[in-house]
């Protein structure tokens, strides 16, 4: 297993899928919107998924195929970059 | 170099030790665990050494580089309840000494650590605080501690936008508290959780100060039996922006002696200095 660094964004309609592709290397636990209101708006309608980090390379290339996904490999890129560039918020998550 | 004895010398011991010495630190080291001497439940995770660290939840590969990513790290109580995150959930190891937990998806979880036997806690944490745009989860005892009986957690910040850490704990019912100073991202900080639940009593001590305390109604019960997360409630939200130098969860109330040794051992990879 080689692993690679990257944000990936899943659409909602392909999530089930990505996950089970993905399992515990790509997990896509962070629900994002496109609702700019996102980051102080806790009921924002969840658009896509997203990981970031390191995991396996070989298993994203299958993701990667899935139709919507986004995935920045920019080593000089932040998780937040990644969303600024394609439009993606963060929801607001409260305790 | 010579290695002064950290406990003799808090004060001197940032300016006239090389933190990356072999032997850095281990007569606290030495000291923290001996905490759990008597069977004590808990956690001991020290970031600042390679050694405790590996790169998968298996635990064959240790780190060895900067950016590295920590699938992996040793309990060193002898409970052995190492914390352990997969794939790109993992937090990111600096050879400077810690774990950066990237406020989108790391964390680490352990498996669950029976507590059921106590309804006293201590936790001390170093984190350095990135941001305080969103709250984020240092470490929590269950899923949700405002959902679970004899739960707890250590947070920061407490509030979106608010410069505050903050904690939660108890039986059945729990106390939480803000932080009464401000703690501006960035921010390093030694945080003490001080938990009793018959005692009704909860305390949040930052950089070897009281700084917040609640008599509020903990309600009855002990600790529970639950997993220990760090850097996200339950793998799955509130994803922590900092980084964890060192983390100590022990199920019972430590002497002032103890405390202040811990806290000191917890400070040390920071370059913190607990008066």
């Amino acid at each position: 297993m080689t692993d690679i660094a990257a944000t990936v964004i899943v659409p909602v309609a392909q999530i089930d899928t990505a996950r089970l592709i993905g399992g515990d290397q790509w997990a896509f636990r962070r629900a994002l919107t496109t609702d700019p209101t996102g980051p102080s708006n806790p009921a924002a309608e969840i658009t896509d998924y997203g990981s970031s980090g390191a995991a396996d390379a070989g298993l994203l290339a299958l993701i990667v195929q899935l139709p919507g996904v986004i995935a920045d490999y920019d080593p000089e890129h932040s998780w937040q970059d990644t969303l600024a560039a394609n439009g993606r918020y963060i929801i607001a998550e409260e305790i | 170099m010579t290695i002064l004895q950290p406990v003799l010398q808090p004060v001197l011991q940032p300016l006239l030790v090389d933190p990356l010495a072999p032997g850095f630190g281990d007569g606290l080291t030495a000291a923290v665990k001996a905490l759990f001497a008597s069977g004590e439940k808990g956690v001991m995770f020290d970031f600042f050494n390679a050694a405790n660290l590996y790169t998968d939840s298996a635990r064959t590969a240790l780190v060895a580089a900067d950016g590295d990513r920590i699938g992996s790290v040793t309990d060193l109580s002898p409970n052995a309840k190492h914390g352990s995150s997969s794939g790109g959930a993992r937090p990111t190891w600096s050879s400077a000494g810690y774990g950066t937990f990237d406020a989108f998806d790391d964390y680490l979880q352990t498996g669950a650590i029976d507590f059921s036997g106590t309804s006293n806690v201590t936790v001390i944490a170093c984190v350095r605080k990135l941001s305080d745009a969103a709250i984020g989860m240092i470490c929590e005892l269950s899923a949700n501690a405002g959902a679970n009986s004899g739960a707890f957690f250590l947070d920061g910040p407490h509030s979106a936008g608010l410069a505050t850490y903050g904690a939660r704990g108890g039986g059945t019912l729990s106390a939480s508290l803000n932080s009464t100073a401000n703690y501006a991202a960035p921010a390093s900080s030694v945080l003490t959780l001080l938990g009793n639940i018959s005692g009704d009593s909860l305390i949040l001590r930052a950089n070897g100060t009281q700084d917040a305390t609640s008599a509020a109604d903990q309600g009855t019960g002990n600790y529970g039996n639950y997993a220990l997360n760090i850097g996200a409630r339950n793998a799955a939200s509130l994803f922590f922006n900092g980084r964890i130098y060192r983390l100590l969860v022990i199920g019972r109330a430590l002497t002032t002696t103890e405390r202040n040794a811990a806290e000191r051992w917890a400070a040390q990879p920071a370059g913190i200095v607990i008066p």
